[in-house]
């Protein structure tokens, strides 16, 4: 290879590590700036390269005016109205509700996208890149006029932001307020309008990232536009979500070696398809690796007090009796439907086992996981190739072992990660799996590989009925968890790991049986899938894109009710139901799509899922005695975590302990004069 | 043979040296106290005991046994237990539950059965009227007594109580106090940080004093009490305010 | 009493964590140009009261107020701007930002950040010479005279201080404390929770005694200061 050659492709690569440093860099100022990671970062640059498209391809806006509207209007209030309707009620919120509620936002975006531009837009929306076609030539270097704008807009960001954290006050201001809230607001600045202010700035950066990665795109599209900005999750990890020249760092070492690699490629005669599988999936490979290699907090005592939510515990009759409900209702229901509404009850009845493994693993455990609807995709594809597209039920059999011991394997490196770690990880590991493991399939990459079942089950409505069964079966199952010694077990690892540990719980044996738990039913949801559907693929199991995307699975499990095992029934009618009622009553369409992501963003208010909402409304209303509960847990005041005295740092948080605060007695023997001598 | 002894323990949080040099030991049968002023180094000295807290230097020995390099629950599992300062009840499960999965996880081949076991703890704690409440919805000084059953269920050898009086009735104190003797009698070897002297007094047979994260002296409670430099520790120096 | 109007008045205060109350009506007052040192043992909700103040914690029931002005439910943020100046218990500063920075966020609260610097540096030496420095990797006498460094410079009406020897070598307290009494015969009222009780009450004018939420005892030092030993460490003397 020449020289030239070496020098275009590294300026190619620092281009891209520019649009991923712009990216990455929004993302670690909003987390930096209000302890949220963001998922729908992307979404909203993608939101914002749409209203850009809009005016200027669509609208004839001239150019220049219609960038300023994007970012500077429509970017900055984009940001100020997430802060001050979402973001502003998380606090002293679980940990799984503030990524659940960025993943609704995400959800929600797609959606309001897909109204505003989706089916037979005109023009096709494609946007130019920035000086057309134009080309900057320098000794035998040609390169395009676009990437140069990129390289000087990442420069610029890089200045810009170093300017306003370390020069301007309220960028002092922003890092004041993560580093303690209530100390700022004792110094005399308002945290919440300082939050609302990095919200715009972050809202900027996704929209300025939004805008110029879309040309490299062609036709623009929503998920891949989405996923394009996700990829930078990987630089600003290396970042620790903490660091700004490290974050670019890491957008450099991206940039470079995604550049690379097709500089090799192009010396290829032909490329081999895992080369371009991971040449593509090269940003969540990485992000994987940061992950595992990150040095992570040892277990410690909690450090902020959350809201614990609500276990139900129903009684053995009232199990029974709901299990027998569902096996009616889906007969008597399945009976009267044909076509495309059986399909999609069918449907419904398959997913609700996937996201069943949920309430095991993050409703019991507290282990959050993106990946459920990968394993099923996994349990779905290794049993189809084990028994062959002839149907057997020993394919439930290895979809369940198969899934189980990925499950382990992943769980095993992601062990040590907790809360936005372990989500990010499942996550990377989401999208590496898709990319490579389904896209490298020929059938299974185009939907279309082929499912039997076995001849008894041949039937609409007995494959239904078995499927049903299964689900009945696996809900009684983690219904007797949840009364057994492993699934206190599992509680008590999420309530506190600290005391878990000192009554002698091996966690690391407890996380990696619980996550093979999970990840097998979610196999064995998977197969059925497959079977039901007798043709399926990689849109089946998909995180971002495709019909059932893995991120909705856990937004409408979560919506349902993590830890109630109808919720994942209910979430999973929900999800099924919603398009199916849009495709039927098309006036209903447009809501349809925007409202999975928009009920999900309602958890603030209701972290116990809908089921226990109803519940408890109805015993309200009817009387009915109380939840088992007392109540809820008293919240203490989001403790100070920055504290440098030696004893309050592995007890993180200087606040006072509920101990001290009510507590007295204490032989203190002064019973003297009374207050009154006070007032 | 001290049942634990901790020897020559340090521990650094970046500059600042949150314990140093600490050396104490408890012995079986008997109850020992650690006081000293707020923000001396004892729950961290706690932390250190349980794995919790990796140390600069030190030894931490359980009957001869050295436990310095096993993890929390293995450190758990050789008998050692502990309540927490601020509460760590496992707050979505009853009173009950709370015991019982500490139980489960020690069940023996022939030690009591779980149950019964618990039961029979939260008997002796007078919790059974609340067996079947959610933990985060107690008070305080009933919580911290489900922290200590929840601990004695692990049938510990040496047991580390953090401030167990703090939030409790005149009339819970009292009958704590007598439970940590009978407990004591019974074999137990109990290590307590308290800020209720007079009960620390009473209970102890012996009391290490720390601060600034050394072991300012130790003896017995009228050793201590007589102590002025054990007063200049809590109260400060007089001189001080110039 | 007339001539002492209080500056801050607290009555009947009562105050929630969750569902648990910590403070069950607590009177206090603080004559202006005054220190009110606030002891009590552990629990007793001597935090909780300085919370209350500062904003951070609502009152429940009963009335706060400051120069006569009624202020229940009044944010940080204009509780500091009013002239409250809380140093909260820990390090009241901003481990990440460094000396300068810390002192520049103390300009919200109105005095501008060249005439705080000035004030700190000349206050506090040592800190001029680490203004470049983060302030959580000083010593923690440092970080403490940072923090009262901060509320100083402001010009508060108010001084709330807790537990500023927490973690802190006699030496440094004894520093801190004499600080606290210059500051204090400028004019500025001073309420005062610390664990070291006779240092406290060496530069105390007043000081109440807390238990179990309430405030059980008034006086002045040399009243308070006989029953400490005995509530502290037992009655062996």
């Amino acid at each position: 290879m020449h020289l030239a050659q070496i020098i275009q492709f590294t300026i190619l690569g620092l281009a891209t590590a520019g649009i991923y440093a712009v990216a990455a860099s929004g993302l670690v100022v909003t987390y930096q700036t209000s302890g949220i990671f963001n998922f729908a970062h992307g979404a909203m640059g993608m939101i914002i390269a749409y209203v850009y498209w809009d005016l200027r391809v669509r609208r004839h806006v001239p150019g220049p005016l219609a960038l300023v509207i994007a970012l500077f209007v429509v970017a900055p209030l984009l940001g100020a109205l997430v802060e001050r309707l979402l973001m502003r009620h998380l606090a002293g919120s679980s940990v799984i509700t503030r990524i659940v509620i960025t993943i609704g936002l995400l959800v929600g975006l797609l959606g309001v996208a897909q109204v505003l531009w989706s089916g037979n837009i005109t023009p096709v929306p494609k946007l130019p890149r920035f000086f057309g076609d134009n080309v900057l030539r320098f000794s035998g270097v040609s390169l395009p006029w676009h990437q140069v704008v990129v390289l000087v807009c990442a420069v610029l960001v890089a200045i810009g932001l170093r300017i306003i954290l370390k020069k301007s006050r309220l960028g002092v201001a922003m890092r004041a307020v993560v580093d303690d809230r209530d100390l700022a607001g004792l110094n005399g600045c308002n945290p919440a309008r300082t939050s609302m202010a990095s919200w715009m700035l972050g809202s900027f950066l996704a929209g300025l990232a939004g805008i110029l990665i879309a040309p490299s795109l062609g036709n623009l599209d929503q998920a891949t536009l989405t996923l394009l900005v996700i990829n930078a999750f990987a630089a600003a990890m290396v970042g620790r979500l903490r660091s700004l020249p490290l974050t670019f760092l890491g957008a450099v070492i991206l940039g470079l070696a995604s550049s690379y690699m097709d500089l090799i490629g192009s010396h290829m005669t032909t490329i081999p398809t895992w080369y371009s599988d991971v040449r593509g999936s090269l940003p969540t490979i990485l992000l994987f690796g940061v992950l595992i290699f990150i040095p992570q907090d040892r277990v410690r005592v909690s450090a902020a007090v959350e809201r614990l939510g609500r276990i139900p515990r129903p009684s053995v009759a009232k199990a029974l009796t709901a299990s027998a409900v569902v096996l009616v209702v889906v007969v008597i229901v399945s009976s009267l439907l044909t076509g495309a509404n059986l399909r999609a009850l069918g449907l419904a009845v398959a997913l609700a086992i996937v996201m069943l493994s949920y309430v095991p693993l993050t409703g019991y455990a507290g282990q959050i996981s993106l990946a459920q609807l990968t394993f099923a995709g996994l349990g779905a594809y290794i049993a189809v190739r084990v028994v062959g597209p002839n149907g057997s039920l020993l394919g439930l059999v290895v979809a369940f072992v198969a899934a189980a011991i990925i499950g382990a394997l992943v769980a095993l490196p992601a062990l040590r990660l907790r809360g936005l770690y372990l989500a990010l990880a499942t996550m990377a590991f989401a999208l590496v799996v898709e990319n490579v493991v389904f896209a490298g399939d020929a059938p299974f990459s185009s939907d279309s590989r082929p499912f039997g079942r076995p001849t008894f089950l041949a039937g609409q409505h007995a494959y239904l009925l078995f499927m049903t069964a299964i689900f009945v079966a696996f809900g009684l199952g983690v219904f007797a968890l949840r009364r057994s010694a492993f699934g206190r077990r599992l509680q008590a690892m999420k309530d506190s790991p600290a005391a878990s540990a000192t009554i002698g719980m091996n966690l690391v044996a407890t996380k990696l049986a619980v996550f093979a738990l999970s990840a097998g039913i979610a196999g064995v949801g998977g197969y059925l899938l497959g079977c039901w559907k007798g043709q399926a693929g990689q849109s089946d199991f998909s995180l971002i894109n495709g019909a059932l995307p893995g991120l909705a699975v856990l937004l409408l499990t979560v919506v349902g009710g993590i830890a109630v095992i109808s919720g994942a029934f209910v979430g999973a009618m929900f999800l099924v139901a919603m398009p199916r009622l849009g495709e039927m009553v098309p006036s209903l369409n447009n809501i349809m799509m925007i409202l999975p992501g928009f009920v999900g963003v309602t958890l603030a208010r209701n972290p116990d899922g809908a089921v226990m909402q109803v519940v408890d409304r109805f015993r309200e209303r009817f009387g009915g005695s109380a939840t088992e509960a007392v109540g809820d847990a008293p919240s203490d005041d989001g403790a100070t975590v920055e504290v440098l005295g030696p004893e309050a740092f592995v007890i993180a948080g200087a606040a006072p302990s509920r101990a001290q605060l009510d507590a007295l007695g204490d032989g203190l023997g002064v019973t003297g004069e009374q207050c009154g001598a006070v007032a | 043979m001290p049942l634990l002894d901790v020897s020559d323990v340090t521990v650094h949080f970046g500059g600042n040296i949150a314990l140093d040099s600490v050396a104490l030991s408890v012995e079986a049968g008997s109850v020992t106290g650690l006081i000293g002023p707020n923000g001396a180094g004892k729950t961290t000295t706690f932390n250190v005991i349980t794995g919790l807290q990796p140390v600069t230097s030190g030894s931490v020995r359980l009957a001869g046994e050295d436990m310095s390099r096993l993890s929390p629950y293995k450190r758990a599992r050789a008998g050692i237990a502990r309540t927490f300062q601020r509460l760590e009840s496992f707050g979505s499960m009853t009173v009950r539950e709370n015991v019982l999965v500490a139980a489960e996880l020690r069940r023996g081949r022939n030690g009591p059965r779980p149950g019964p076991f618990a039961d029979a703890l939260l008997e002796r704690l007078s919790l059974t009227d609340v067996a079947g409440v959610r933990a985060d919805g107690l008070p305080t000084g009933r919580a911290r007594l489900v922290e200590i059953a929840r601990a004695l269920a692990t049938r510990p050898k040496l047991l580390l109580l953090d401030e167990p009086a703090s939030g409790l009735s005149d009339g819970e104190s009292e009958s704590l106090a007598e439970l940590l003797t009978e407990l004591a009698e019974g074999g137990l070897a109990i290590l307590i940080v308290e800020h209720d002297v007079p009960l620390v007094m009473r209970v102890c047979h012996q009391i290490f004093v720390l601060a600034f994260g050394a072991i300012l002296t130790s003896g017995s409670a009228a050793e201590i009490q007589a102590d002025t430099r054990v007063q200049e520790a809590y109260l400060g120096t007089i001189e001080g305010g110039g | 009493m007339a001539e002492h109007t209080p500056l801050l008045e607290l009555r009947g205060v009562h105050a929630s964590y969750g569902r648990i109350e910590v403070l069950h009506g607590v009177d206090l007052s603080l004559p202006a140009g005054k220190v009110l040192a606030l002891l009590g043992p552990n629990g007793a909700g001597k935090s909780t009261t300085l919370k209350v103040l500062g904003g951070l914690v609502p009152a429940t029931h009963g009335c706060i107020h400051l120069a006569g002005r009624h202020i229940n439910g009044t944010e940080p943020h204009k509780l500091a701007r009013i002239g409250i100046a809380m140093i909260p218990e820990g390090r009241g500063i901003f481990p990440r930002l460094t000396v300068q920075e810390n002192l520049r966020m103390a300009s919200y609260a109105g005095v501008d950040t060249a005439t705080i610097v000035e004030r700190a540096f000349e206050q506090f030496p040592r800190l001029g010479e680490r203004r470049g420095q983060l302030a959580g990797t000083m010593s923690g006498g440092e970080q403490q005279m940072l923090a009262l460094a901060r509320g100083l410079a402001t010009d508060p009406e108010v001084l709330v201080l807790d537990e500023l020897s927490m973690g802190l070598a006699p030496l440094i307290v004894s520093e801190l404390y004499e600080l606290v009494a210059r500051v204090a015969a400028t004019g500025v009222s001073v309420l005062v929770v610390e664990q070291f009780a006779r240092t406290v009450l060496g530069v105390a004018d007043l000081a109440a005694i807390m238990a179990g939420g309430r405030v059980t005892a008034v006086g002045k030092p040399s009243e308070i200061e006989a029953e400490l030993t005995s509530a502290y460490l037992g009655a062996a003397t």
